[in-house]
């Protein structure tokens, strides 16, 4: 050891191991995104991993997908709960998909490993993947029809993968029984357990080089200091109760009934106590999202408030306290469904960040395009006579800010997905992309506008095939703040290969044939401001780039672009 | 012309490597053996009046060289400073918002402010042309030659000077790009013109059009600048070949590099490895890391089994707003802390240095210049690991009082700490985030970072490098010769090099030997026909082939080189053996029972230039000699927890078999090598200091 141990970390040593312990998170992190399999997790980048100390508080989870903040933390809390603390030795892997035990929804399969170092346990990896197929009633276990948790595919309740190194083979042998792409489902499965064998590697090199103790503490003093940081960030906003009303179009089920989510935020000194009372019951459909959504939705707004400079961890919870009552859409019983979770959660993040704009209207500006559009295809390639899943989810605008127009064409929210080039797109699939663009005017009017929308527009090639979308925000439009105007609805389309077409419902499931087209319009983000406030010569450029129309500059402007153009010729 | 030749007339070999701060010269002498060196500040306006300068501190002229190797940041810079041409792009109908669109996830999860990439060609300048290939690189809509004429006649009205071409699937059929160029070219030879098939045929439309684009951003500069840079030494008498080095560490001819500018990105810091590579070869070394720290960022590349380390593209200005380039280089990861790096006391009580740069101007509180921000530089010279009056041998004093009550109020009162415990803290700082970087460019592919020899350069590289190394467990440190001028050296021992990537979508198992060897051959012919051009007598020429490879069902693949033999046999599965062995280094696992299937076959072409021998030194015995230890002072070390006298040595006075025990300073007169207590030194036969870590 290099200096004598203090009672607490001096501020240098800290920020040793906690670059130290960040940076050997984002490696296993790295480590898992290129090895594993899932598409998913090969585009979307849709895996997490994170560092934990041996009573399962987070250190460190470096995030891609926003909507993964602490999403494992509640999973090793119920595992350790079936699986006591006491009765763990090295080499074991604990595994967990149960959505009514801490988890998301059965595709997320989270793996932990106990951590050991000279017979002491200083903490646990863990590190969790979006499966391409968990079983179920269709290929990819998103059932858009489901009405019960057994529809979506296997529940695999808290368990040892790996006892003391050893597999257990009967688990294993359950899996291999009830997925549909075995090889491609153990593949990321080992993908996950070498993740995870690294991590503990790395935790032991530090703890070889520092002291178990000195370790330990940093995890306590990283935890501590973020909370530290939180708590400071909160007591600066003046006390004060917000609400914020959001809705989703439907549930795909009952086309004419919208879906309410509600929150009431109340500041006081150091916390933030939000209440989701007013929001709707429990849905027949997947649209329900179990407890812990609400939790890491919550962390990811938080997160979007605090200062750059904060880590994620355990620290934010103290900050926190979430009510949602039982038996509504956020907090369901046993065993409704839950896959498709991704949309509500995304309206948790605009309610919860749409109360917080009245709080810090710094902080946060106009909602965001809402939803991470999802389109997948299944069937036969012509080309190869095997059969093809393909999967992508794509964003839209968003919002403007206090500080600037916001960005158009992004991944929005709690998602965080690429795009899959069109190139790549159009050598795996018999799918062709015929248009990839902007699309002008859907950026809300506002002194700072709102992001624009995307429209991407498929052609099927394949005889027939399934087609399945998950969207919304075609009947309520994201909402522009401080006289900022709404952004444009999302709109879906099929037309036929004689050109007829007719637009689509959010939450859509049937078959597309040969020829047949499917157009897909996201939603613009809000504006910012009064559009009477906004700056001319930003204005003269969105003309100029085609970001919006002559027509649009008039109406929500007052602007004359022809008269501005003569009018310059004038004075030049 | 053959550089072999001695006739006087033209028996130097001259590199100039022009960085943001300093020109350096490297000239080797091949009648005496000689390296000569100079040392200039960058003349931004007039570059090759700092050329002439660092030319003539290097005690060389113009005509007598045979060779001027030359690696520069004017492409990147121009880039970093948006400085480029005017450009229009043409682009497959549907497709023009590519560019802006991305690929649409946010590197800043939670910044709701979030700004993306912005394109160097405006939306307004970006055409789209009727036309369009299959994935099978079939014609389904013939190029539309008229609408071409009307974009190009449309975006000369708006007045650009280059021109960027991007179709879809053209990595699988150019037919289309090559003749939109051609039309381009016929009616207006002015225009700078540049189709993505020319510079990376590799799918992923995003990736293509931002290497193109920034290629047509870059070009009409450069190439004015190459060509300008050319006549102004050939009035100075210069009369031999020109050449400039690549991101990939190669060099190719300036009549290629007007054309590729944006293959010359990063040359300066490829050419760092490159002589890294190169001292490896020359004491039998097959791993090292390449450690280079400036005033601005510590940078680190991989030298692997003998071979150095490459990538497929990079980020140019940062991850959050970077723009794509997709073409072979070194892979080098950068981190933000250098010698001008500042440390501030954070909130909650923690202490942050970098990546904010002091820079040279007004550079570190000690340089008196006006700054007032404690840097790392300050800090190495509270704890005496600088000497105030023998920076720059002498010619800058540094302004120790300064430094200390600057880190004093700034630091150490409001993190209650006392001045040698804030400035060893900040010093610590610093190389754990620099251990990061380094351990990251090994860890990322699955090597132990133990396992690697550390060579360090840049002004800042040998001060910090014995702490980076222990950090990391790493045992031995090489301080090579010269190493402020450690990339101008590189140069001269680097080679020409072509490399190339063609996008092949197939299984291992059924993969079409014929048409492989085929797509090989191809790039390899054009390789070696680019190399032959320069007209440079070579020693021969090394093909390597290397083909990115994935289990059926993954998404990332990994790069694999395979040996010639493997094609001779179509050995399948030798080549999955390689991929096998390949995936587990890296990943930590393999699937010997999996499928592989193929994603890209690429081919590195090198001519094999004549290289300087590395100078041997003077042979002296363990002792250094009287004239080499010219004092003592007290020096901090985190070990002894306290200032220790340190005996300080002069490079230029070591002999080759020296060896000195730590703790130490070795001076000389751009940079400054500490050695810690408990190390060893000892001088090989061509000077590199090699210290030997003691394991803690």
């Amino acid at each position: 050891m290099d200096q004598p141990l203090r009672p607490t970390l001096d501020s240098y040593r800290l920020e040793i191991l906690s670059n130290a312990l960040t940076a050997l998170t984002e490696e296993i992190q790295i480590t898992l995104l290129r090895s594993a399999y899932s598409q998913v997790v090969k585009e979307a980048q849709d895996a997490s991993c994170a560092i934990f100390t041996a009573d399962a508080r987070i250190v460190a989870q470096p995030v891609v997908i926003p909507g993964h903040l602490g999403s494992m933390k509640f999973m090793l809390v119920e595992v350790l709960k079936e699986i006591s603390a006491e009765t763990l030795a090295p080499g074991d892997v604990l595994i967990s998909n149960d959505p009514y035990r801490g988890g998301s929804h059965l595709p997320d399969i989270a793996l932990f490993r106990p951590i050991f170092f000279d017979g002491r346990h200083v903490g646990f990896a863990g590190c969790i993947v979006h499966y391409t197929d968990v079983g179920g009633m269709v290929p990819g276990s998103n059932p858009q029809r489901a009405t019960e948790l057994y529809q979506e595919g296997l529940v695999i309740p808290p368990s040892k993968l790996y006892e003391a190194g050893r597999p257990n083979v009967t688990l294993q042998g359950i899996i291999r029984a009830n997925v549909r792409d075995p090889d491609i489902f153990f593949g990321d499965l080992r993908a996950q357990e070498a993740a995870l064998l690294k991590g503990e590697q790395r935790v032991c090199d530090l703890v070889r080089r520092y002291g178990a103790d000195e370790v330990c503490q940093a995890m306590d003093g990283l935890i501590a200091h973020t909370a530290a940081q939180a708590k400071a960030a909160i007591r600066a906003i003046p006390n004060g109760v917000f609400e914020f009303v959001d809705f989703m179009d439907h549930d795909g089920i009952d086309l004419t009934r919208p879906i309410r989510v509600q929150v009431r935020i109340e500041i006081q000194d150091e916390k933030l106590k939000l209440d989701f009372t007013g929001t709707e019951q429990q849905v027949k459909g997947p649209l329900n999202a179990p407890l812990a959504k609400t939790w890491t939705t919550v962390f990811y707004c938080l997160r979007c408030i605090l200062p750059d400079d904060i880590a994620f961890n355990d620290g934010l919870t103290g900050v926190l306290d979430i009510y949602v009552p039982e038996g509504t859409l956020l907090n369901p019983r046993h065993p409704a469904p839950v896959n498709a979770r991704s949309v509500t959660v995304n309206r948790i993040a605009d309610a919860v960040l749409g109360a917080l704009a009245k709080a810090v209207p710094e902080k946060v500006g106009a909602q965001v395009c809402g939803v991470p559009t999802g389109v997948s295809f299944g069937g036969i390639d012509p080309r190869t006579n095997r059969s093809f899943v393909f999967y992508e989810s794509y964003g839209g605008g968003m919002g403007g800010t206090m500080h600037g127009d916001g960005a158009d064409g992004l991944s929005t929210g709690t998602s965080n997905a690429m795009n899959i080039p069109v190139e790549a797109i159009e050598i795996d699939y018999p799918i062709r992309i015929a248009r990839y663009e902007l699309v002008p005017d859907s950026g809300g009017s506002g002194q700072y506008r709102g992001g624009l929308g995307l429209l991407r527009e498929y052609e099927m090639l394949a005889e027939d095939a399934s087609i399945n979308v998950r969207g919304d925000r075609t009947v309520y439009a994201p909402q522009g703040v401080a006289g900022g105007h709404d952004g444009s609805r999302a709109a879906y389309f099929l037309e036929g290969a004689d050109g007829d077409k007719r637009p689509i419902p959010s939450k859509f499931s049937d078959r597309i044939r040969r020829g047949q087209r499917l157009l897909v319009v996201t939603a613009g983000g809000g504006g910012y401001g009064d559009p009477q406030g906004r700056d001319r010569t930003k204005i003269l450029a969105d003309l100029a780039e085609g970001m919006i129309t002559p027509d649009r500059a008039r109406e929500d402007y007052g602007f004359d672009a022809s008269s501005e153009a003569q009018r310059q010729r004038k004075t030049a | 012309m053959s550089v072999a030749e001695t006739s006087p007339k033209d028996r130097l070999r001259l590199s100039a490597d022009i960085g943001g701060t300093f020109t350096d010269i490297a000239g080797f002498d091949e009648a005496t053996g000689e390296l000569r060196l100079g040392k200039t500040l960058t003349t931004p306006s007039r570059l090759a009046d700092g050329i002439q300068t660092g030319v003539e501190k290097a005690g060389a002229h113009f005509n007598e060289a045979s060779l001027l190797l030359h690696g520069t940041t004017v492409a990147i810079n121009t880039i970093l400073e948006r400085k480029g041409a005017r450009c229009a792009l043409l682009i497959t109908q549907g497709f023009r918002d590519i560019y802006e669109i991305g690929r649409i996830n946010r590197p800043e999860a939670y910044n709701l402010f979030f700004q993306k990439h912005e394109p160097l060609i405006e939306r307004a300048l970006r055409f789209e042309i009727r036309e369009r290939m299959d994935a099978h690189g079939r014609v389904l809509i013939k190029l539309d030659e008229e609408q071409v004429k009307q974009a190009v006649a449309a975006a000369k009205a708006a007045g650009v000077q280059a021109i960027a071409v991007l179709f879809l699937h053209s990595y699988k059929n150019p037919q289309h790009e090559k003749r939109a160029k051609q039309l381009i070219e016929q009616d207006h030879p002015e225009l700078y013109v540049t189709a993505s098939h020319e510079l990376s045929q590799e799918y992923r439309e995003f990736e293509r059009t931002s290497t193109v684009a920034a290629n047509a951003y870059v070009g009409p500069r450069v190439k004015t600048y190459l060509e300008d840079l050319r006549a102004r030494i050939g009035e100075r008498g210069f009369g031999g070949s020109f050449l400039i080095v690549q991101s990939n560490g190669g060099l190719f001819d300036v009549e290629e590099a007007k054309r590729s500018c944006i293959r010359m990105l990063e040359s300066g810091p490829a050419a760092g490895v490159i002589g890294a590579k190169a001292l490896c070869d020359s004491i039998g070394l097959r791993n090292a890391i390449a450690f280079d720290m400036g005033g601005t960022t510590a940078k680190a590349g991989v030298i692997h089994q003998g071979h150095v380390l490459m990538t497929g593209g990079s980020l140019i200005g940062g991850y959050a707003t970077g723009l794509p380039v997709q073409i072979p280089m070194i892979d080098i990861q950068e981190v933000g802390t250098g010698g001008g790096s500042i440390a501030r006391a954070g909130p909650a009580g923690a202490l942050r240095v970098g990546p904010e740069s002091a820079g040279a101007e007004p550079g570190p509180v000690c340089y008196g210049l006006g700054g007032i921000e404690p840097t790392v530089t300050d800090a190495n010279l509270v704890l005496g690991r600088l000497g105030a009056d023998r920076f720059l041998g002498g010619e800058m004093k540094l302004d120790l009082e300064g430094a200390r009550v600057a880190l004093e109020q700034k630091i150490a009162k409001p993190l209650g700490l006392d001045l040698t415990q804030a400035a060893d803290g900040i010093i610590r700082v610093v190389t754990t985030r620099m251990s990061h970087v380094v351990r990251w460019v090994t860890t990322e592919r699955g090597l132990d970072a133990a396992d690697f020899a550390l060579i360090a350069y840049g002004g800042a590289g040998p001060l910090h490098a014995v702490s980076v190394a222990r950090e990391i467990g790493i045992a031995k440190v090489l301080i090579p010769r010269a190493p402020g001028h450690f990339s101008a050296v590189g140069m001269l021992v680097a080679d020409l090099r072509r490399d190339f990537v063609t996008t092949w979508f197939k299984p291992l198992a059924s993969a079409d030997f014929k048409e492989l060897l085929q797509l090989y051959g191809e790039m390899e012919r054009n390789g070696t026909d680019s190399v032959r051009q320069s007209k440079i007598a070579l020693q021969g020429i090394v093909l390597t082939r290397y083909a990115d490879m994935r289990y059926v069902g993954q998404e990332h693949a990994v790069t694999v080189e395979l040996p010639l033999s493997l094609f001779e046999t179509a050995d399948r599965e030798g080549i999955k053996r390689r991929f096998d062995e390949v995936h587990a280094q890296r990943y930590g696992f393999s699937s010997p029972d999996e499928k592989a299937e193929i994603v890209s076959l690429r081919s590195a072409v090198s001519g094999i230039m004549p290289k300087p021998p590395f100078e041997r030194i003077e042979q002296g015995d363990a002792k250094p000699s009287p004239q080499a230890a010219v004092g003592e002072r007290p020096v901090y070390f985190k070990e002894a927890l306290d200032y220790v006298r340190t005996p300080i040595f002069l490079r230029s006075a070591l002999r080759a078999g020296d060896v000195i025990a730590g703790p130490a300073l070795i001076e000389e007169h751009a940079s400054t090598t500490v050695i810690h207590p408990g190390d060893r030194l000892e001088v090989d036969a061509f000077g590199n200091l090699g210290i030997e870590i003691r394991r803690s």
